[in-house]
């Protein structure tokens, strides 16, 4: 019998340490005796009840198991399960803002004003539904350029794929929000399909409105709050991102101040809160550490904050087989930042998937790469996002640490206490 | 000696939640609704 070579240790005070265990799916505690023993090998002097605990969590296994083959396996199940699907559908590439920092801006062939047609959408809907006929559940995301540009597909999408899927579906938006309190009176009954739709605000007013602004660098904060306001006062919830640069991270609470000030309904806000700009990246230590404290200042102040830190053992959906991204004109990508890069394309909804393509995606894992194989954050981000790794080498792999890697103890330890604040998070045997 | 499980997944969030720690670059962000029978 040995130690799992998947299995870390985290010491958490005096007495105690944390047990984190990916193949499992489990975190645990321990206290510093029985740290001690498992460490020295000794197992003959481990309660018997105990040793079976930890033999039956995987902790400690026989000499001829072969964990990482376990793990292994256990990504391949996770990556081709289908019983839930998501397809994200650009509606199109049109947009009437002009955001900084947009990633559209940095792929030139991206800035076409061009909508999903009709053809295109009935294509979607068929390669969707025959994906998902048997999953028990199916979202779709409506993305853009700016979806409310193309109503006319977003509402015959929805329409359609409802009547198709019924209760099984479910739709999300994401926009950037200036348009929707022009459009609420004529298609509230379709926001109020939308289990989230997700909008951007970056700050107080002078910030955001430096961000993201029209054409001619016209001001955008307070329609879009209006319009966030009029969906929280609907309760429909809305996903309220904000795209942070270290140098602006002092103004964040003034936007909760016009959030209070407008009052919106917290119930229906959540916070999330991302640095997505390339030069944030060598900031990742310090981010590490103020977005931790970001985080508890805006749950103290009563609001929902998005904690981006849970176990994950598939990085996300590009490298699975239960989730697409399909582009204006029927292109199939695997994540949405790659987009508009031809050479990355899997396939249309027009021709189908090309497998050749799709198992670029399907075979990386995290076990490949040492870095991501023998790091403790291993079940918790699965290896990173391909998007960033493939911006900053060009090459599509895993093994680009997010930023709670930076601060991990700190974000293991914040996991935990939540996990026990939300029992539905954490389903203990 | 003792052990203490304070968190078991019987199921990995990726399929609702496609979502890296850190989205820098992926738009997709996914919240957690406590009260999800209101919206289905």
């Amino acid at each position: 019998m040995r130690l799992n070579k998947l299995v870390h240790f985290i010491k958490n005070g005096e007495d105690e340490y944390i047990v984190i265990n990916p193949l499992m799916g489990e975190v645990n505690i321990i206290d510093s005796e029985l740290y001690e023993t498992i460490v020295s090998g000794n197992f003959d002097m481990i309660p018997r009840e105990i040793l079976e605990i930890l033999k039956d969590h995987l902790v400690l296994i026989q000499d001829n198991y072969d964990e990482f083959h376990s793990y292994e396996n256990l990504l391949k199940k996770l990556k081709f399960d289908t019983s839930f699907q998501t397809f994200t559908i650009l509606l199109t590439r049109s947009c009437n803002l002009e955001c900084v920092y947009c990633y559209e801006r940095t792929n030139r062939s991206l800035l076409q004003r061009k909508h999903m047609d009709k053809h295109v959408a009935d294509k979607t809907i068929d390669f969707i539904n025959e994906r998902a006929h048997d999953s028990k559940r199916v979202k779709v995301i409506f993305y853009g350029g700016e979806p409310l540009l193309n109503t006319t597909m977003l509402t015959y999408l929805t329409d359609r794929l409802e009547h198709y899927h019924d209760q099984k579906i479910i739709f999300e938006l994401i926009t950037n929000g200036y348009l929707v309190k022009d459009l609420w009176e004529k298609y509230k009954n379709y926001f109020k399909k939308f289990k989230q739709i997700q909008i951007t605000l970056d700050g107080p007013p002078e910030i955001h409105n430096k961000l993201r602004p029209l054409p001619g660098k016209l001001p955008t904060f307070e329609k879009i709050l209006e319009g966030i306001k009029l969906l929280t006062d609907n309760k429909i919830h809305v996903a309220l991102r904000s795209n942070l640069y270290l140098k602006y991270l002092n103004e964040y609470p003034r936007l909760l101040d016009e959030l209070e000030k407008y009052e919106v309904n917290k119930k229906y806000i959540h916070l999330g809160i991302g640095f997505v700009h390339p030069d944030e990246i060598r900031n990742y230590p310090t981010i590490s550490k103020k977005f931790l404290n970001l985080y508890y200042y805006a749950k103290n102040r009563g609001f929902n904050v998005l904690f981006q830190f849970h176990m994950q053992r598939v990085p996300c959906g590009a490298v699975t087989n239960n989730s697409f991204v399909i582009d204006y004109n029927g292109d199939i990508y695997k994540c949405w930042g790659l987009v508009g890069f031809k050479q990355l394309k899997v396939g249309s909804v027009q021709e189908g998937i090309s497998e050749r393509a799709h198992r670029k995606f399907l075979d990386l894992s995290p076990i490949n790469n040492p870095k991501c194989r023998d790091c403790p954050m291993l079940g918790f981000c699965g290896g990173g996002c391909l998007y960033n790794s493939y911006l900053n080498s060009g090459e599509l792999n895993l093994g680009f640490c997010p930023f709670p890697r930076y601060n991990f103890e700190e974000y293991l330890k914040l996991f935990i206490k939540e996990s026990k604040n939300n029992p539905k998070r954490s389903n203990k045997p | 000696m003792k052990i203490e499980t304070v968190y078991a997944t019987t199921e990995d969030t990726v399929s609702g939640c496609q979502v890296p720690p850190n989205f820098y670059g992926c738009p997709n962000l996914c919240i957690t609704i406590d009260d999800e029978e209101e919206f289905v």
